[in-house]
């Protein structure tokens, strides 16, 4: 009973973490469909519109959620007996842990490449007006990346449960 | 390269692309 109080927690953890760190992503697809280069008036100003909303929308909640999301993953596995098997992409769980490994990729992308960035970005961390600019292209990369990854780990983690019957 | 990301349309596209070729793989190691 206790060990499946667990897992249900976890699994609930898992999709809601997902779902607010994807979200996020997805709505920005939503939000700005194409990709608008941020001006150097609007950076050299800290009271600049544009500015303004960066920092509006920088909250830290998504970055968390996602440490959640692959927290509770792994608990999971591991509860399961399956971490290894999934790490290794043993059959019958190689859809999960090629989901697994992808999502790891994303939370590194976002943890080391996105967020130091995004601090040059909004002046969390002080740097040139240039190399803020640049940054802030690499965090919109980052991003995106983040959120092409997604499609076939949201695809995988679905297929989990019946990945074998479809993967071997 | 990577400007084609500046569209989220593609974007989304090339994440079912990228999940057709993942599920291809795993169909081929096992």
């Amino acid at each position: 009973m206790d060990g499946m109080l667990l897992e249900v927690g976890a699994r609930w953890l898992h999709f809601l973490g997902a779902l607010v760190w994807i979200g996020h992503n997805y709505a920005t697809a939503v939000n700005r469909p194409r990709y608008v280069p941020l001006e150097a008036a609007d950076l050299a100003d800290p009271d600049s519109p544009r500015q303004q909303e960066l920092l509006s929308r920088e909250h830290g909640t998504f970055r968390y959620a996602s440490l959640v999301t692959l927290g509770s993953g792994l608990l999971i596995l591991w509860h399961r007996g399956w971490l290894g098997g999934a790490l290794t992409l043993q059959p019958g769980l190689a859809p999960l842990g090629m989901g697994m490994w992808l999502a790891v990729l994303m939370v590194l992308n976002l943890w080391f490449v996105l967020w130091p960035h995004q601090k040059r970005v909004l002046g969390f961390v002080p740097a040139p007006l240039e190399v803020r600019l640049r940054a802030s292209r690499v965090t919109f990369l980052s991003a995106r990346v983040n959120t092409m990854l997604s499609i076939p780990v949201l695809f995988l983690m679905g297929a989990g449960a019946h990945g074998a019957a479809l993967f071997g | 390269m990577l400007k084609v990301l500046d569209s989220a349309a593609v974007t989304v596209v090339l994440g079912f692309g990228l999940t057709a070729l993942i599920g291809l793989l795993l169909r081929l190691i096992h």
